[in-house]
Protein backbone atom coordinates (compact mmCIF):
# COMPACT_ATOMS: atom_id res chain seq x y z
CA UNK A 1 0.00 0.00 0.00
CA UNK A 2 2.72 2.37 1.10
CA UNK A 3 6.17 2.29 -0.45
CA UNK A 4 9.09 3.96 0.00
CA UNK A 5 11.79 3.60 -2.33
CA UNK A 6 15.41 4.36 -1.35
CA UNK A 7 13.83 7.54 0.15
CA UNK A 8 16.28 10.28 1.21
CA UNK A 9 15.00 13.41 3.11
CA UNK A 10 15.91 16.47 5.40
CA UNK A 11 15.92 19.91 5.57
CA UNK A 12 18.17 22.49 3.66
CA UNK A 13 21.17 20.75 3.04
CA UNK A 14 20.82 18.61 5.76
CA UNK A 15 20.00 14.63 4.76
CA UNK A 16 18.74 13.33 7.70
CA UNK A 17 17.08 9.98 6.57
CA UNK A 18 18.89 7.77 3.46
CA UNK A 19 18.07 5.45 1.00
CA UNK A 20 15.50 4.34 3.15
CA UNK A 21 13.28 1.72 1.66
CA UNK A 22 10.34 -0.62 3.41
CA UNK A 23 6.96 -1.62 2.22
CA UNK A 24 4.04 -1.53 3.81
CA UNK A 25 0.97 -3.80 3.14
CA UNK A 26 -2.90 -3.02 3.26
CA UNK A 27 -3.88 -3.90 6.62
CA UNK A 28 -0.95 -4.32 8.66
CA UNK A 29 0.53 -2.38 11.53
CA UNK A 30 4.15 -1.55 10.49
CA UNK A 31 6.35 -0.15 13.07
CA UNK A 32 8.88 2.23 12.95
CA UNK A 33 11.38 2.48 15.87
CA UNK A 34 14.88 4.04 16.89
CA UNK A 35 16.40 5.69 19.24
CA UNK A 36 16.25 10.03 19.34
CA UNK A 37 16.80 11.59 16.77
CA UNK A 38 17.17 8.23 14.52
CA UNK A 39 14.86 10.42 11.61
CA UNK A 40 11.55 8.49 12.79
CA UNK A 41 9.55 11.62 12.38
CA UNK A 42 11.71 12.83 9.52
CA UNK A 43 10.32 10.06 7.45
CA UNK A 44 6.88 10.52 8.40
CA UNK A 45 6.31 14.05 7.80
CA UNK A 46 7.80 12.69 4.43
CA UNK A 47 5.25 10.57 3.64
CA UNK A 48 2.89 13.42 4.69
CA UNK A 49 4.58 16.40 2.43
CA UNK A 50 5.97 18.54 4.60
CA UNK A 51 9.24 17.45 5.15
CA UNK A 52 11.30 17.89 1.56
CA UNK A 53 12.50 14.23 -0.34
CA UNK A 54 15.68 14.50 -1.79
CA UNK A 55 15.55 11.28 -4.00
CA UNK A 56 13.97 8.61 -4.41
CA UNK A 57 10.40 8.02 -4.33
CA UNK A 58 7.21 7.42 -1.97
CA UNK A 59 4.48 4.92 -3.66
CA UNK A 60 0.76 4.86 -2.18
CA UNK A 61 -1.33 2.61 -3.52
CA UNK A 62 1.20 2.17 -6.46
CA UNK A 63 0.98 5.85 -7.21
CA UNK A 64 4.04 8.10 -7.27
CA UNK A 65 3.05 10.68 -4.70
CA UNK A 66 6.41 12.26 -3.86
CA UNK A 67 5.37 15.33 -5.44
CA UNK A 68 2.03 15.56 -4.50
CA UNK A 69 1.18 18.83 -2.54
CA UNK A 70 0.54 18.33 1.06
CA UNK A 71 -2.96 19.80 1.02
CA UNK A 72 -3.82 16.61 -1.58
CA UNK A 73 -2.19 13.92 0.32
CA UNK A 74 -5.48 14.03 2.89
CA UNK A 75 -7.78 13.00 -0.10
CA UNK A 76 -5.56 10.08 -1.15
CA UNK A 77 -6.21 8.44 2.39
CA UNK A 78 -3.07 9.63 4.51
CA UNK A 79 -3.93 11.04 7.22
CA UNK A 80 -1.61 11.89 10.51
CA UNK A 81 -1.16 12.05 14.32
CA UNK A 82 2.03 14.08 14.76
CA UNK A 83 4.32 14.27 17.58
CA UNK A 84 3.20 15.96 20.54
CA UNK A 85 -0.77 15.82 19.30
CA UNK A 86 -0.78 18.97 17.67
CA UNK A 87 -4.30 20.07 17.83
CA UNK A 88 -5.61 23.56 17.08
CA UNK A 89 -5.86 24.24 20.83
CA UNK A 90 -7.92 27.10 20.82
CA UNK A 91 -10.41 25.68 19.34
CA UNK A 92 -13.46 22.93 21.01
CA UNK A 93 -13.20 18.97 20.46
CA UNK A 94 -15.69 19.04 18.38
CA UNK A 95 -14.30 21.62 15.68
CA UNK A 96 -11.34 19.97 16.11
CA UNK A 97 -12.80 16.82 14.50
CA UNK A 98 -14.57 19.19 11.91
CA UNK A 99 -11.43 19.99 10.98
CA UNK A 100 -10.64 16.85 10.00
CA UNK A 101 -13.29 16.01 8.02
CA UNK A 102 -12.42 18.95 5.90
CA UNK A 103 -11.41 17.34 2.64
CA UNK A 104 -14.54 15.25 3.07
CA UNK A 105 -17.89 16.47 1.63
CA UNK A 106 -20.18 18.34 4.55
CA UNK A 107 -22.50 15.52 4.66
CA UNK A 108 -19.91 13.02 5.93
CA UNK A 109 -19.20 15.05 8.93
CA UNK A 110 -21.84 13.63 11.71
CA UNK A 111 -21.59 9.76 10.64
CA UNK A 112 -17.69 10.33 11.00
CA UNK A 113 -18.28 12.09 14.30
CA UNK A 114 -20.28 9.54 15.48
CA UNK A 115 -17.39 6.76 14.83
CA UNK A 116 -14.95 8.15 16.14
CA UNK A 117 -17.34 9.44 19.74
CA UNK A 118 -18.09 5.64 19.43
CA UNK A 119 -14.66 4.83 19.60
CA UNK A 120 -13.29 7.50 22.19
CA UNK A 121 -16.52 7.95 24.29
CA UNK A 122 -14.42 9.80 26.70
CA UNK A 123 -14.89 12.45 23.84
CA UNK A 124 -18.12 12.81 24.22
CA UNK A 125 -18.02 14.51 27.34
CA UNK A 126 -15.87 17.00 26.29
CA UNK A 127 -17.32 17.69 23.20
CA UNK A 128 -17.50 21.55 23.62
CA UNK A 129 -14.73 21.79 25.88
CA UNK A 130 -11.05 23.63 24.41
CA UNK A 131 -8.58 20.78 23.69
CA UNK A 132 -6.15 22.97 25.17
CA UNK A 133 -8.01 22.47 28.57
CA UNK A 134 -7.73 18.28 27.81
CA UNK A 135 -5.64 15.80 29.74
CA UNK A 136 -2.31 14.69 27.57
CA UNK A 137 -4.35 11.34 26.87
CA UNK A 138 -7.62 12.72 25.71
CA UNK A 139 -5.47 14.66 23.37
CA UNK A 140 -3.89 12.01 21.99
CA UNK A 141 -7.42 10.59 21.33
CA UNK A 142 -8.57 13.84 19.96
CA UNK A 143 -5.74 14.13 17.56
CA UNK A 144 -6.22 10.24 16.70
CA UNK A 145 -9.94 11.11 16.17
CA UNK A 146 -9.66 14.21 14.01
CA UNK A 147 -7.16 11.86 11.77
CA UNK A 148 -9.76 9.40 11.59
CA UNK A 149 -12.81 12.01 10.87
CA UNK A 150 -10.56 12.16 7.16
CA UNK A 151 -11.48 8.17 6.66
CA UNK A 152 -7.83 7.38 6.16
CA UNK A 153 -6.48 4.06 4.45
CA UNK A 154 -3.30 4.78 5.97
CA UNK A 155 -2.88 5.99 9.42
CA UNK A 156 0.63 7.50 10.15
CA UNK A 157 1.02 7.85 14.54
CA UNK A 158 4.49 9.65 15.88
CA UNK A 159 5.20 8.40 19.51
CA UNK A 160 1.86 7.38 20.04
CA UNK A 161 2.62 6.34 24.01
CA UNK A 162 4.90 9.07 24.86
CA UNK A 163 3.86 10.88 28.11
CA UNK A 164 0.71 9.08 28.72
CA UNK A 165 -0.07 6.82 31.79
CA UNK A 166 -0.03 3.00 31.20
CA UNK A 167 -4.02 2.98 31.40
CA UNK A 168 -4.67 5.32 28.57
CA UNK A 169 -1.18 3.65 26.59
CA UNK A 170 -3.61 0.62 27.06
CA UNK A 171 -6.85 2.50 25.69
CA UNK A 172 -5.10 3.97 22.64
CA UNK A 173 -3.34 0.34 21.57
CA UNK A 174 -6.95 -0.66 22.07
CA UNK A 175 -8.28 1.88 19.63
CA UNK A 176 -5.45 0.76 17.08
CA UNK A 177 -6.10 -2.83 17.22
CA UNK A 178 -9.86 -2.05 16.68
CA UNK A 179 -9.34 0.00 13.37
CA UNK A 180 -6.90 -2.83 12.02
CA UNK A 181 -10.05 -4.92 12.12
CA UNK A 182 -11.74 -2.32 10.40
CA UNK A 183 -9.07 -2.22 7.41
CA UNK A 184 -6.99 0.71 8.37
CA UNK A 185 -3.59 0.26 7.02
CA UNK A 186 -0.83 1.90 10.22
CA UNK A 187 2.15 3.19 10.35
CA UNK A 188 3.43 3.40 13.91
CA UNK A 189 6.19 5.36 14.78
CA UNK A 190 7.22 4.27 18.71
CA UNK A 191 10.00 4.50 21.28
CA UNK A 192 7.81 2.43 23.42
CA UNK A 193 9.13 -0.80 21.74
CA UNK A 194 7.72 -3.39 23.70
CA UNK A 195 4.69 -2.08 23.24
CA UNK A 196 5.12 -1.50 19.25
CA UNK A 197 6.17 -5.44 18.85
CA UNK A 198 3.26 -6.33 20.79
CA UNK A 199 0.93 -4.94 17.91
CA UNK A 200 3.16 -4.49 15.23
CA UNK A 201 3.27 -7.31 12.14
CA UNK A 202 6.39 -6.49 10.90
CA UNK A 203 9.06 -3.31 12.02
CA UNK A 204 11.81 -1.34 10.15
CA UNK A 205 14.45 -0.30 13.04
CA UNK A 206 16.31 3.01 12.25
CA UNK A 207 19.65 4.35 13.63
CA UNK A 208 20.99 7.58 12.68
CA UNK A 209 19.18 7.84 9.52
CA UNK A 210 19.65 4.62 8.26
CA UNK A 211 17.71 1.60 8.26
CA UNK A 212 19.18 -1.19 10.20
CA UNK A 213 17.00 -4.13 10.41
CA UNK A 214 13.18 -5.18 8.68
CA UNK A 215 11.46 -7.96 9.72
CA UNK A 216 8.52 -9.13 10.97
CA UNK A 217 7.90 -8.82 14.98
CA UNK A 218 8.25 -11.98 16.00
CA UNK A 219 11.77 -12.31 14.29
CA UNK A 220 12.64 -9.28 15.88
CA UNK A 221 11.69 -10.96 19.24
CA UNK A 222 13.91 -14.02 18.44
CA UNK A 223 16.88 -12.07 17.97
CA UNK A 224 19.16 -11.82 20.73
CA UNK A 225 21.67 -9.65 19.22
CA UNK A 226 19.15 -6.87 17.70
CA UNK A 227 17.42 -6.59 21.16
CA UNK A 228 19.96 -6.26 23.03
CA UNK A 229 21.89 -3.25 20.68
CA UNK A 230 18.64 -1.50 19.76
CA UNK A 231 15.07 -2.81 21.04
CA UNK A 232 16.06 -3.18 24.65
CA UNK A 233 17.26 0.62 25.80
CA UNK A 234 13.50 2.07 25.61
CA UNK A 235 11.13 -0.57 27.51
CA UNK A 236 8.65 0.42 29.80
CA UNK B 1 -26.10 63.46 31.81
CA UNK B 2 -22.27 64.00 30.42
CA UNK B 3 -21.29 61.28 31.29
CA UNK B 4 -23.60 58.87 29.27
CA UNK B 5 -22.75 61.17 26.08
CA UNK B 6 -18.85 60.47 27.44
CA UNK B 7 -19.95 57.08 27.29
CA UNK B 8 -20.98 57.01 23.55
CA UNK B 9 -18.43 58.95 22.32
CA UNK B 10 -16.42 56.18 23.63
CA UNK B 11 -17.59 53.84 22.45
CA UNK B 12 -18.18 54.96 19.59
CA UNK B 13 -14.32 55.94 19.28
CA UNK B 14 -13.52 52.47 20.29
CA UNK B 15 -15.76 50.56 17.57
CA UNK B 16 -14.08 52.85 15.08
CA UNK B 17 -10.52 51.72 16.56
CA UNK B 18 -11.63 47.74 16.46
CA UNK B 19 -12.79 47.90 12.87
CA UNK B 20 -9.18 49.04 12.14
CA UNK B 21 -7.04 46.98 14.64
CA UNK B 22 -8.98 43.79 13.94
CA UNK B 23 -7.49 43.80 10.38
CA UNK B 24 -4.30 44.26 11.75
CA UNK B 25 -4.55 41.69 14.57
CA UNK B 26 -5.68 39.09 11.96
CA UNK B 27 -2.57 39.60 9.71
CA UNK B 28 -0.44 39.42 12.54
CA UNK B 29 -1.97 36.28 13.74
CA UNK B 30 -1.66 34.72 10.30
CA UNK B 31 1.49 35.75 9.25
CA UNK B 32 3.24 37.63 11.97
CA UNK B 33 3.58 40.78 10.28
CA UNK B 34 3.02 44.20 11.43
CA UNK B 35 0.55 45.45 8.83
CA UNK B 36 1.51 49.14 9.15
CA UNK B 37 -0.26 50.12 5.55
CA UNK B 38 -3.24 48.65 6.99
CA UNK B 39 -4.36 52.19 8.18
CA UNK B 40 -3.39 53.50 4.55
CA UNK B 41 -6.14 51.33 3.11
CA UNK B 42 -8.07 52.93 6.54
CA UNK B 43 -8.00 55.94 4.58
CA UNK B 44 -8.31 54.61 0.64
CA UNK B 45 -11.38 53.30 1.84
CA UNK B 46 -12.49 56.82 2.94
CA UNK B 47 -11.64 58.33 -0.13
CA UNK B 48 -13.56 55.83 -2.00
CA UNK B 49 -16.70 56.42 0.08
CA UNK B 50 -16.18 60.09 -0.67
CA UNK B 51 -15.72 60.27 -4.34
CA UNK B 52 -18.62 57.16 -5.10
CA UNK B 53 -21.45 59.33 -2.78
CA UNK B 54 -20.75 62.22 -4.88
CA UNK B 55 -20.68 60.83 -8.00
CA UNK B 56 -24.25 58.06 -7.68
CA UNK B 57 -25.14 60.41 -4.87
CA UNK B 58 -26.06 57.26 -2.78
CA UNK B 59 -23.47 56.73 0.59
CA UNK B 60 -24.80 53.25 1.19
CA UNK B 61 -23.56 52.03 -2.24
CA UNK B 62 -20.53 54.79 -1.44
CA UNK B 63 -19.83 52.78 1.64
CA UNK B 64 -20.38 48.96 -0.39
CA UNK B 65 -18.01 49.73 -2.97
CA UNK B 66 -15.20 51.03 -0.58
CA UNK B 67 -15.17 48.24 1.74
CA UNK B 68 -15.44 46.08 -1.67
CA UNK B 69 -12.73 47.55 -3.61
CA UNK B 70 -10.37 48.52 -0.39
CA UNK B 71 -10.67 44.82 0.52
CA UNK B 72 -9.42 43.41 -2.94
CA UNK B 73 -6.56 46.23 -2.80
CA UNK B 74 -5.80 44.14 0.77
CA UNK B 75 -5.54 40.82 -1.42
CA UNK B 76 -3.17 42.49 -3.80
CA UNK B 77 -0.92 44.35 -1.16
CA UNK B 78 -0.22 40.36 0.44
CA UNK B 79 0.23 39.52 -3.13
CA UNK B 80 2.65 41.66 -4.44
CA UNK B 81 4.47 42.74 -1.18
CA UNK B 82 4.50 40.77 1.77
CA UNK B 83 4.24 36.78 -0.32
CA UNK B 84 7.62 37.17 -2.02
CA UNK B 85 9.16 38.01 1.89
CA UNK B 86 7.21 35.36 3.82
CA UNK B 87 10.75 33.70 4.08
CA UNK B 88 12.51 36.71 5.24
CA UNK B 89 13.15 37.68 8.76
CA UNK B 90 9.97 39.78 10.13
CA UNK B 91 11.94 43.08 9.99
CA UNK B 92 11.81 42.64 6.11
CA UNK B 93 8.04 42.91 6.11
CA UNK B 94 7.75 45.65 8.51
CA UNK B 95 10.38 47.56 6.37
CA UNK B 96 8.43 46.79 2.98
CA UNK B 97 5.06 48.06 5.12
CA UNK B 98 5.96 51.22 6.34
CA UNK B 99 7.54 52.09 2.94
CA UNK B 100 4.09 51.02 1.37
CA UNK B 101 2.50 53.34 3.95
CA UNK B 102 4.36 56.19 2.99
CA UNK B 103 4.26 55.26 -0.43
CA UNK B 104 0.38 55.00 -0.26
CA UNK B 105 0.13 58.77 1.72
CA UNK B 106 2.11 60.26 -1.03
CA UNK B 107 -0.12 58.67 -3.79
CA UNK B 108 -3.14 60.01 -2.18
CA UNK B 109 -1.76 63.65 -2.15
CA UNK B 110 -0.59 63.22 -6.25
CA UNK B 111 -4.11 62.16 -7.22
CA UNK B 112 -6.77 63.46 -4.62
CA UNK B 113 -4.57 66.45 -3.58
CA UNK B 114 -2.74 67.44 -0.23
CA UNK B 115 -5.74 69.67 1.34
CA UNK B 116 -8.34 66.30 1.29
CA UNK B 117 -12.04 65.90 -0.16
CA UNK B 118 -15.36 66.36 1.40
CA UNK B 119 -18.75 64.88 0.52
CA UNK B 120 -20.96 67.10 -1.79
CA UNK B 121 -23.69 66.30 0.52
CA UNK B 122 -23.36 65.46 3.65
CA UNK B 123 -25.64 62.50 4.55
CA UNK B 124 -26.94 61.12 7.82
CA UNK B 125 -26.34 64.60 9.90
CA UNK B 126 -29.64 64.61 11.87
CA UNK B 127 -29.57 64.73 15.76
CA UNK B 128 -31.31 62.00 17.69
CA UNK B 129 -31.47 62.47 20.99
CA UNK B 130 -30.38 58.88 22.62
CA UNK B 131 -30.93 58.68 26.49
CA UNK B 132 -31.20 62.13 27.14
CA UNK B 133 -28.02 63.10 24.94
CA UNK B 134 -27.76 63.83 21.72
CA UNK B 135 -25.60 61.73 18.57
CA UNK B 136 -25.49 62.70 15.00
CA UNK B 137 -27.04 59.86 12.82
CA UNK B 138 -23.59 59.41 11.26
CA UNK B 139 -22.48 58.20 14.46
CA UNK B 140 -25.26 55.73 15.11
CA UNK B 141 -24.32 54.43 12.00
CA UNK B 142 -20.97 53.95 12.92
CA UNK B 143 -21.64 52.28 16.20
CA UNK B 144 -24.17 50.22 13.73
CA UNK B 145 -21.69 49.06 11.20
CA UNK B 146 -18.52 48.31 13.89
CA UNK B 147 -21.22 46.11 15.47
CA UNK B 148 -22.09 44.52 12.37
CA UNK B 149 -19.27 43.89 11.07
CA UNK B 150 -17.34 42.21 14.03
CA UNK B 151 -20.33 39.73 14.77
CA UNK B 152 -20.68 38.67 11.40
CA UNK B 153 -16.97 37.66 11.67
CA UNK B 154 -17.56 36.20 14.89
CA UNK B 155 -20.28 34.03 13.55
CA UNK B 156 -18.22 33.33 10.41
CA UNK B 157 -15.28 32.54 12.58
CA UNK B 158 -17.20 30.00 14.53
CA UNK B 159 -19.87 28.52 12.15
CA UNK B 160 -18.88 28.60 8.57
CA UNK B 161 -16.11 25.62 7.46
CA UNK B 162 -13.86 28.11 5.95
CA UNK B 163 -13.81 30.42 9.02
CA UNK B 164 -13.26 27.53 11.52
CA UNK B 165 -10.03 26.32 9.25
CA UNK B 166 -8.90 30.29 8.97
CA UNK B 167 -8.77 29.65 13.22
CA UNK B 168 -6.87 26.52 12.55
CA UNK B 169 -4.51 27.94 10.27
CA UNK B 170 -3.88 30.77 12.38
CA UNK B 171 -3.10 28.02 15.35
CA UNK B 172 -0.51 25.41 13.22
CA UNK B 173 -0.59 26.03 9.57
CA UNK B 174 1.00 22.86 9.03
CA UNK B 175 -1.16 20.88 10.17
CA UNK B 176 -4.17 22.70 8.54
CA UNK B 177 -2.77 21.95 5.24
CA UNK B 178 -2.37 18.16 6.01
CA UNK B 179 -6.43 18.12 6.70
CA UNK B 180 -6.17 19.63 3.11
CA UNK B 181 -6.65 23.27 3.79
CA UNK B 182 -5.07 25.87 1.20
CA UNK B 183 -3.19 28.44 3.66
CA UNK B 184 -2.87 30.82 0.61
CA UNK B 185 -6.62 30.95 -0.15
CA UNK B 186 -6.99 31.61 3.59
CA UNK B 187 -4.56 34.46 3.57
CA UNK B 188 -6.31 36.15 0.75
CA UNK B 189 -9.43 35.70 2.82
CA UNK B 190 -7.75 37.59 5.52
CA UNK B 191 -6.31 40.29 3.53
CA UNK B 192 -9.97 40.79 2.15
CA UNK B 193 -11.88 40.59 5.40
CA UNK B 194 -8.80 42.88 7.65
CA UNK B 195 -9.09 45.59 4.38
CA UNK B 196 -12.69 46.17 4.06
CA UNK B 197 -13.51 46.58 7.93
CA UNK B 198 -10.72 49.30 7.80
CA UNK B 199 -12.18 50.64 4.71
CA UNK B 200 -16.05 50.71 6.74
CA UNK B 201 -14.00 52.36 9.32
CA UNK B 202 -12.66 55.08 7.05
CA UNK B 203 -16.45 55.51 5.26
CA UNK B 204 -17.66 56.29 8.70
CA UNK B 205 -14.93 58.46 9.95
CA UNK B 206 -15.24 60.28 6.46
CA UNK B 207 -18.61 60.83 7.17
CA UNK B 208 -18.14 62.04 10.55
CA UNK B 209 -15.65 64.43 9.75
CA UNK B 210 -16.88 65.38 6.53
CA UNK B 211 -13.20 65.28 5.17
CA UNK B 212 -10.74 62.81 3.70
CA UNK B 213 -7.15 64.04 3.97
CA UNK B 214 -3.83 61.96 2.56
CA UNK B 215 -2.48 61.49 6.43
CA UNK B 216 -5.96 60.44 7.58
CA UNK B 217 -4.37 57.24 8.75
CA UNK B 218 -1.16 58.19 10.42
CA UNK B 219 -2.30 58.97 13.88
CA UNK B 220 -4.89 55.75 13.72
CA UNK B 221 -2.05 53.83 12.03
CA UNK B 222 0.54 53.80 15.66
CA UNK B 223 -2.93 53.84 17.65
CA UNK B 224 -3.38 50.73 16.14
CA UNK B 225 -0.42 49.06 16.60
CA UNK B 226 -0.62 50.22 20.32
CA UNK B 227 -4.47 48.42 20.61
CA UNK B 228 -3.20 45.14 18.93
CA UNK B 229 -0.36 44.96 21.53
CA UNK B 230 -2.67 45.85 24.46
CA UNK B 231 -5.39 43.29 22.93
CA UNK B 232 -2.14 40.52 23.00
CA UNK B 233 -0.82 40.35 19.65
CA UNK B 234 -3.28 38.17 17.20
CA UNK B 235 -5.88 38.06 19.68
CA UNK B 236 -8.94 39.30 18.09
CA UNK B 237 -11.51 39.25 21.36
CA UNK B 238 -8.54 41.17 22.93
CA UNK B 239 -8.17 43.39 20.18
CA UNK B 240 -11.62 44.73 20.53
CA UNK B 241 -12.02 44.97 24.06
CA UNK B 242 -8.90 46.96 24.14
CA UNK B 243 -10.43 48.67 21.03
CA UNK B 244 -13.26 49.90 23.76
CA UNK B 245 -10.88 50.38 26.20
CA UNK B 246 -8.98 53.02 24.70
CA UNK B 247 -11.88 55.17 23.11
CA UNK B 248 -13.72 54.86 26.34
CA UNK B 249 -10.12 56.40 28.38
CA UNK B 250 -9.52 58.82 25.31
CA UNK B 251 -13.10 60.22 25.50
CA UNK B 252 -12.80 60.66 29.47
CA UNK B 253 -9.16 61.62 29.59
CA UNK B 254 -10.19 64.46 27.09
CA UNK B 255 -12.26 66.11 29.65
CA UNK B 256 -10.33 65.08 33.15
CA UNK B 257 -7.09 64.80 31.90
CA UNK B 258 -7.13 67.35 29.09
CA UNK B 259 -4.59 69.96 30.54
CA UNK B 260 -2.17 67.59 30.74
CA UNK B 261 -2.14 65.28 28.38
CA UNK B 262 -3.02 65.54 24.64
CA UNK B 263 -5.87 63.15 23.53
CA UNK B 264 -3.57 61.46 21.28
CA UNK B 265 -0.99 60.48 24.03
CA UNK B 266 -3.43 58.83 26.47
CA UNK B 267 -3.33 55.61 24.40
CA UNK B 268 0.23 54.88 24.58
CA UNK B 269 0.33 56.41 28.24
CA UNK B 270 -2.26 53.63 29.02
CA UNK B 271 0.02 51.11 26.91
CA UNK B 272 3.04 52.35 28.85
CA UNK B 273 0.99 51.54 32.36
CA UNK B 274 -0.16 48.31 31.02
CA UNK B 275 3.16 47.10 29.99
CA UNK B 276 4.53 48.04 33.17
CA UNK B 277 2.33 45.59 35.33
CA UNK B 278 1.68 43.21 32.72
CA UNK B 279 4.30 43.00 29.78
CA UNK B 280 1.95 40.51 27.52
CA UNK B 281 -0.81 42.78 27.01
CA UNK B 282 -4.37 42.28 28.66
CA UNK B 283 -5.38 39.56 26.46
CA UNK B 284 -2.30 37.12 26.02
CA UNK B 285 -3.03 33.60 25.24
CA UNK B 286 -1.82 31.11 27.76
N1 LIG C 1 13.21 21.19 11.39
C1 LIG C 1 14.43 20.62 11.40
N2 LIG C 1 15.48 21.26 10.87
C2 LIG C 1 16.71 20.71 10.87
N3 LIG C 1 16.99 19.50 11.36
C3 LIG C 1 15.98 18.80 11.91
C4 LIG C 1 14.66 19.31 11.96
N4 LIG C 1 13.86 18.40 12.57
C5 LIG C 1 14.67 17.36 12.88
N5 LIG C 1 15.94 17.60 12.50
C6 LIG C 1 17.07 16.67 12.65
O1 LIG C 1 16.80 15.49 11.96
C7 LIG C 1 17.26 14.38 12.68
C8 LIG C 1 16.14 13.37 12.85
O2 LIG C 1 15.15 13.92 13.68
P1 LIG C 1 13.71 13.27 13.85
O3 LIG C 1 13.23 12.87 12.51
O4 LIG C 1 12.89 14.19 14.63
O5 LIG C 1 14.06 11.98 14.71
P2 LIG C 1 13.14 11.07 15.61
O6 LIG C 1 11.72 11.36 15.31
O7 LIG C 1 13.55 9.68 15.26
O8 LIG C 1 13.48 11.40 17.03
C9 LIG C 1 17.82 14.89 14.01
O9 LIG C 1 19.21 14.92 13.90
C10 LIG C 1 17.25 16.26 14.11
O10 LIG C 1 18.14 17.12 14.77
MG1 LIG D 1 10.22 12.04 16.55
Amino acid sequence: MLHLDKMSCGYGNLTVVEDLSFNIARGEIFALIGANGAGKSSTIMSIAGHVQVKSGKILFKERDITSVPVTKRVSLGIAIVPEGRRLFTDMSVSENLAMGCYSLPKSRLSRNRDKVLELFPRLKERINQQASSLSGGEQQMLSIGRALMAEPELLIIDELSLGLMPKVIDLCYQAITALREQGVTILLVEQNTTRALEVAERICVLESGRDVWQGTAAKACDDPELIKAYLGLNQE
Amino acid sequence: MLFVNLCMQGLLQGGIYALIAIGLTLVYGLLRILHVAHAGLYTLGGYIAVIVTNTTGSFSLGLMTSMLAVGLVGMVIYRLIYQPILDKPPFVALIASIGLFIALEEIYRIIFGPYGITFAAVPLQGAVNFAGTYLRECEIAAVLLATLLIAALTLFTKHSRIGIAWRATVTDPEMSQSFGVDVVKVRYLNFFIGSAMAAGAGSMVALMNNLVEPTMGSVPSYKALAIIVLGGLGNVRGTLIAALVIGIAETFGTIYLGDYLDRDSIAFAFLILVLMVKPTGLFAKG
